[in-house]
């Protein structure tokens, strides 16, 4: 018998029951005014070398980029980029606030396990997003803490996830004791009865919740229906920062309201995100308009952010089920390949401008010394993977110790992501 | 045992109680002290199943024991204060049992060193029942072997440390589990040693897989090749999918098909196997007896039969069918479930179920996401036109449809679930009919609801394609219809492309009709080199040929259907081969081909289909034919009752849930073998492949009808994690129970409140963009319920009291002029129905519950009556709304309206109404 079976058999000593998150209090919580975490996939498997992790083309081999027929890398600052789409607008305008990070290998070409491992540090299932892991640590009882529009949605049961769809009906729903005919409003009920009505639902929340006798199952959702009811007035927050007008693309739109949710103070953490970039054919013609949108995505952030005034406490980090490959199919496409990048953008960033981590002329990535992020073939080097691309967002968002962090531990080598002074270009 | 010694003290986990002692425990030798003096301090301990009547070291692992102990302390030392210390072993491990019972690891250091039992008074004799009538085997001891030591000191001598120089030793003998018993019956000699070892050996062609064994010569071969097998199931992923599908050649197996799936030996096997993973359940199992239901209550047969009505019928049993099954055994539960598998709403499950995974109703907003107007001309009058925008919309519907609505046929007409893949034919309404002809005589043309069999009878390939001048779609075309395989909307929903070339579609009916995850049969390689192979890698690199040997037979039976899954869609209407396939140089297309040279010829297994032109008719009836279809059957429809997909096998052994998580997957997967097993022969006596039969076995399962636990430990707690009663209802089913409870329909205009306007934010999906469900309740989807009860249970109050009294279905009992202050009794017995109605409780009229609704109606009421409020019931403050309503009472001049609108909303937004 190992230890973690006679762990087992301890607890059989007690009798308890252990609910995956717990209630703190049924009262609302502070509005959140930490950094907003948001999480932006490129869905499909992106093509980095056409982006941030630029190659050309050998002479005798497999083209990799057409447009390395005609072009030449860009660089500014410490960060190199392609020719292409609307790479040079983004990086002249970020790149002091960008770190790059080259050469992750996410060891995998299945969607599936790409966009599980890219997202929660691990292969295998049943890992959170950092996205949970942040929201649920930093403020779990916020009603909007974690938004998700698109890609990995993993909460492995710490924190539930909202969705903002149509706004117009959100701002409908918020306001629920009210109707409006033309422009007037009336109220359904007096607020006393109201008041009286909600009293008398907690109260019984509490009864069915005092059972000895609960299936986790039933814990577990009469626990989310009181943390949702005592929540549930401040998406007024939410619903007073609603404009008139939403942005008409569905990812833009979605991206706005998670926006939204932050500055009204009930949001963490989003995951947002699009598909397209899996580009098995005529590559060029379609991979490109995709990495546009991606850019053009970050930047409308920052827009808003600056507008808001926040724009130094929003943290994006992009990323993607994998790569593509190094070189074009029969039929001008891209197919997928396990080795891919992730930015980390945060404006003023102290760490920006830097690139870590490394691949070779046909993108197969290089081992690092984690420690001086150089480029280290011995032993002593290590290939990056997700989980260290997790365990630097963790360790940025001061989640890394969090209880929620050290239940899904990453078993990842310390890299030296964040100093300024370091990198591996 | 000195100060500083690392003793190696074996420790288990176990209950502890005080006790008196039994006589004549055996003593422990060489009682002795820390500092080396001699001791007459005695200490005693042993081990009995027939509750002292004798000691033993060694017992079998199904027997309950009881370990006894004493210590018997000098005699200077009696009266004096002393602290007690049990230490355990168990392998390298040593534990200290500690004052509140629980066990923590010790490190070998008198400093460290922690009391059972902290300054007590020292008696002549320290009794300690250290565990009492357990069985080891059934908390994983079995086969194990542990040492328990006694020690104690005193304040009579400062830093001494009196214990028992010898442990007493105790012996668990190995469980012979049922599964050992058929494997070495029916499997080790027949099976093992007689095929399988042939490569699965060390230096075989299967020395480098996890099933490696040894031969009958080597010593313990048995237990040895049954923890191999044991091992595999536990830990390799789909490993007790494989372990099947891979002797019967029908996953890649080098060593070809060993078992035939008709064989007795694989029926042996397959015994084997399912035995295995209960075994391995009961295994991760802390509870007492080797299931992990042990200390779970179900619902009875009529709390079985509400949740199975609200779920399959969308509404509550009648009285009459609540009656049947008062006192019902099971058998007689499972007739009453089948009984309510019928009727509009039963469609409705079906097809939203399969909705659920097929996706087709993305598809349903636009009739060209399906057809188009060259090949199917009767799609023509609604291409790019504005005029009959209301029929559109009914055909896109219908389209969209039309794979669901098969389902449907087949499931209510009790035919074998078989012909879902087989059915030559299509379904159609009116509305479709007009798009694919099919030949059919409709009752009501206009009935969007008439759905009869037919076939696609106007679709035309084209032998000049495209939209130029001189582009002809004149053949026409008998089209093979191979039921959801070839449906026009499937296909379209999984469209393909000229480097997919049907990988997905083959894939997707793989997983919805086998239950078979193709991307989770191997790793897909991420070797560069292989990656980089530029010769055929997916026919020729072994590296890709596992999953691709698989599926490129299954993608090639869907040879005749392009990427928007036309049939024959390439000019001269002959292939769907595409042109930078036929024009490629070097140029490997014939005339005549139907698919790519350069893939695996059209087949399943190791079978090929016949002919090219019949592929997918072909594809169908070997699917139908597999084993493994029952359990693919099972895997698609069990979301729809059990309320959440099943389970992933658990893959990482050293996470600290894993025991659990195995015990949890492997219950429920031999649950799920065992439904499957008994569609597929039809066991319940409605003929073979009766879906019906299938859906009534999920909900007489324990994981259906788990309804409280009498305790439970933590870890009982990740077993039963999402087993049982308490699923959120979708926003489909919320809004089919509140129609039918209430009698109400929350509609704005005539869009579906839950359904339509916010069926989104309350977790339903799209089938676009939006696939997955949400099943937990977030704050959004709070205020969908807040909103919910806000805005209709006046509306709901008054409709129902314009109903006379008899036809309500809220107040049966009570008249807007029943008083609290005058008849209480009636308003509580109201509320009692009103608890059974919409929430399921039976409660006495004193109790708490009904107590507290009765306390909010009379304190509402109170409220009104005091500030003098009028008999209006809607007002500019307090509006009622009676749009839509018959009859609803508008006046409320005993104010009783507002306060029973007030109960009802209090209950409706309710815990136990939105969830069952």
């Amino acid at each position: 018998m190992n230890r973690r079976e006679f762990t087992k058999l301890l607890s059989m000593a007690g009798l308890s029951t252990v609910a995956p998150w717990s209630l703190q209090s049924a009262a609302a919580a502070e509005p959140y005014k930490g950094t907003f975490y948001i999480n932006l996939a490129a869905i499909g498997g992106w093509d980095v070398t056409s982006f941030c992790d630029p190659k050309t083309n050998t002479l005798g081999q497999r083209t990799i980029n057409n447009w390395a027929n005609t072009g030449t890398i860009q660089q500014i600052g410490n960060l190199r980029y392609a020719p292409v789409a609307n790479n040079k607008a983004f990086f002249e305008r970020f790149y002091r606030d960008i770190m790059v990070i080259n050469g992750i290998d996410t060891k995998t070409n299945s969607h599936d396990d790409g966009v599980r491992h890219t997202w929660s540090g691990r292969l295998g299932f049943g890992y959170p997003s950092f996205g949970a892991i942040a929201s649920s640590t930093l403020a779990p009882d916020l009603p909007l803490a974690l938004v998700h529009a698109n890609g990995y949605s993993e909460t492995a049961g710490i924190v539930r996830f909202s969705r903002l769809q149509n706004p117009d009906v959100i701002r409908n729903l918020v306001n629920t004791p009210e109707v409006v005919v033309g422009k007037n409003v009336y109220t359904l009920y007096e607020p006393s009865e109201l008041s009286l009505i909600n009293q008398y639902q907690s109260a019984r929340l509490d009864r069915l919740k005092g059972s000895n006798k609960l299936l986790p199952r039933q814990s577990e959702n009469l626990n989310a229906l009181q943390l949702a009811n005592a929540s549930r007035d401040q998406l007024n927050l939410f619903s007073d920062l609603l404009p008139a007008t939403f942005e008409s693309d569905n990812d833009f739109r979605a991206t706005q309201l998670a926006l939204l949710a932050y500055q009204a103070g009930l949001c963490v953490s989003c995951q947002i995100g699009f598909g397209g970039f899996d580009t098995h054919q005529n590559h060029d013609a379609t991979h490109y308009g995709f990495i546009t949108k991606l850019t053009d995505l970050v930047t409308y952030i920052f827009d808003k952010a600056e507008l808001g005034g926040y724009a130094n406490k929003v943290v994006i980090t992009v990323g993607s089920d994998f790569g593509r490959t190094p070189y074009y199919n029969t039929g001008g496409g891209k197919d997928h390949w396990p080795i891919g990048s992730a930015l980390l953008i945060q404006k003023g960033a102290t760490w920006g401008n830097r690139v870590v981590g490394a691949t070779d002329g046909v993108h197969n990535a290089l081992k690092i010394n984690p420690t001086t992020l150089k480029v280290d073939s011995s032993s002593a080097g290590i290939k990056l993977e997700p989980k260290h691309l997790q365990q630097a967002i963790r360790q940025l968002a001061g989640v890394d110790k969090s209880a929620a962090a050290l239940e899904f531990p990453l078993n990842a080598e310390a890299v030296d992501f964040f100093n300024p002074a370091k990198q591996t270009s | 045992m000195s100060r500083n010694t690392t003793a190696t003290i074996i420790t288990v986990a176990l209950w502890f109680f005080s006790s008196t002692l039994s006589a004549q425990v055996p003593q422990l030798a060489q009682a002795s002290t820390a500092t080396g003096q001699t001791t007459t301090a005695k200490f005693h301990a042993g081990t009995t199943s027939n509750s002292g009547s004798s000691y033993g070291t060694s017992f079998a692992a199904s027997v309950p024991i009881s370990i006894l102990a004493e210590i018997r302390p000098e005699s200077s030392h009696v009266n004096r204060v002393g602290n007690l210390y049990l230490l355990l072993v168990l392998g390298s491990q040593t534990y200290m049992q500690v004052t509140s019972g629980n066990f923590e690891l010790w490190d070998g250091t008198v400093a460290k060193l922690k009391p059972l039992k902290a300054g007590k008074t020292l008696l002549a004799i320290e009794p300690i029942t250290v565990v009492q009538n357990m069985a080891f085997g059934t908390v994983g001891l079995a086969g194990t072997s542990l040492a328990m030591y006694l020690a104690y000191d005193t304040v009579a001598e400062p830093g001494q440390l009196y214990y028992s120089g010898a442990p007493m030793s105790l012996s668990i003998q190995a469980a012979v589990s049922a599964s050992f018993q058929l494997f070495s019956a029916s499997i080790a000699t027949p099976i093992i040693q007689k095929s399988c070892i042939a490569c699965h050996v060390s230096g075989g062609l299967a020395a480098g897989t996890p099933l490696v064994y040894v031969p009958s010569s080597t010593a313990n071969s048995l237990q040895i090749n049954y923890d191999t097998i044991i091992n595999y199931l536990k830990t390799a992923p789909n490993a007790a999918s494989l372990i099947l599908s891979k002797p019967q050649g029908l996953s890649p197996h080098l060593g070809g098909t060993v078992l035939s799936s008709s064989s007795s030996d694989f029926a042996s096997w397959s015994q084997f196997v399912s035995s295995s993973l209960t075994d391995i359940a009961a295994l991760g199992s802390s509870s007492s007896s080797a299931n992990i239901f042990s200390a779970i209550v179900k619902t009875n047969a009529q709390e079985t039969l509400r949740k199975a009505a609200l779920l399959f019928a969308g509404r509550l049993p009648t009285a009459a069918e609540l009656a049947t099954v008062a006192n019902a055994n099971d058998t007689a539960l499972a007739l009453a479930v089948r009984k309510l598998m019928t009727g509009t709403s039963f469609e409705k499950f079906l097809m939203e179920s399969a909705n659920n995974h097929l996706l087709t109703k993305a598809l349903s907003t636009n009739v060209f996401a399906i057809v188009d107007q060259l090949r199917y001309p009767g799609s023509l009058q609604y291409y790019q036109t504005t005029n009959n925008r209301t029929e559109r919309a009914l055909v896109s519907e219908a389209l969209a449809e039309e794979p669901l609505r098969l389902i449907t046929n087949v499931v209510t007409n009790e035919r074998p679930y078989t012909e879902v893949l087989t059915a030559d034919y299509i379904m159609l309404n009116p509305y479709s009919a007009k798009v694919y002809g099919g030949n059919v005589t409709f009752t009501n043309p206009t009935d969007v609801n008439e759905w009869r069999q037919g076939k696609i009878t106007e679709y035309y390939r084209c032998t000049i394609c495209g939209t130029a001048a001189n582009a002809s779609y004149s053949l026409a075309t008998v089209y093979p219809h191979a039921g959801a395989l070839s449906s026009p909307a499937f296909l379209a929903r999984f469209p393909s492309t000229s480097t997919n070339r049907n990988r997905a579609r083959a894939r997707w009916a793989y997983y919805f009709f086998l239950g078979v995850d193709i991307e989770g049969l191997a790793d897909r390689t991420t070797d560069p080199a292989a990656l980089a192979d530029t010769n055929n890698p997916t026919l020729n690199n072994a590296n890709c040929t596992g999953c691709h040997d698989i599926m490129d037979p299954v993608a090639g039976a869907f040879q005749n259907h392009g990427d928007r899954g036309f049939y024959r869609d390439q000019p001269g209407g002959l292939n769907s081969l595409p042109g930078s396939y036929r024009n490629a140089t070097p140029k490997l297309f014939q005339n005549g081909d139907t698919w790519y040279a350069d893939m695996l010829d059209p087949g399943f297994g190791t079978k090929l289909a016949p002919n090219a032109d019949t592929s997918l008719q072909w594809l169908a009836q070997e699917f139908v034919n597999d084993p493994r279809f029952g359990y693919g059957t099972v895997y698609f429809w069990y979301s729809s009752v059990i309320g959440r997909d099943p389970y992933a096998a658990p893959e990482n052994p050293e996470d600290a849930d894993y025991s659990s998580k195995l015990a949890a997957y492997s219950t429920e997967q031999a649950m799920m073998q065992s439904v499957a097993q008994r569609f597929v022969a039809g066991s319940a006596g409605n003929g073979k492949h009766n879906l019906k039969d299938l859906l009534v076995d999920l909900v007489m399962s324990e994981h259906f009808r788990a309804n409280s636990v009498t305790q439970m430990t933590s870890i009982q707690a990740v077993e039963l994690e999402e087993i049982g009663t308490g699923k959120l209802l979708t926003p489909e089913q919320l809004n089919r129970k509140m129609l039918d409870v209430t009698g109400f329909n929350w509609r704005y205009g005539t869009v579906s409140a839950l359904e339509s306007t916010y069926g989104l934010i309350y977790g339903g999906i799209d089938s676009l963009g939006i696939t997955i469900r949400a099943t937990d309740l977030t704050t959004l989807m709070s205020s969908v319920v807040s909103a919910m009860a806000n805005e209709v249970s006046c509306s709901m109050v008054a409709q129902d009291f314009g109903r006379t009294q008899s036809q309500r279905k809220l107040f049966p009992n009570v008249e807007l002029t029943t008083l609290p202050t005058t008849n209480p009794t009636a308003i509580r017995t109201n509320i009692q129905h009103l608890h059974r109605q919409l929430l399921g409780e039976e409660l006495a009229a004193t109790d708490a519950e009904i107590n507290a609704t009765f306390t909010l109606f009379q304190t509402v009421w109170n409220a009104r009556i005091a500030a003098k409020k009028g008999s209006t019931v809607n007002t500019t403050t307090e509006v009622c709304i009676y749009e839509g309503l018959v009859t609803p009472v508008q006046t409320d001049a005993n104010q009783t309206l507002r306060s029973w609108a007030a109960v009802v909303n209090y209950l409706i937004r309710d815990y136990k109404f939105i969830h069952e």
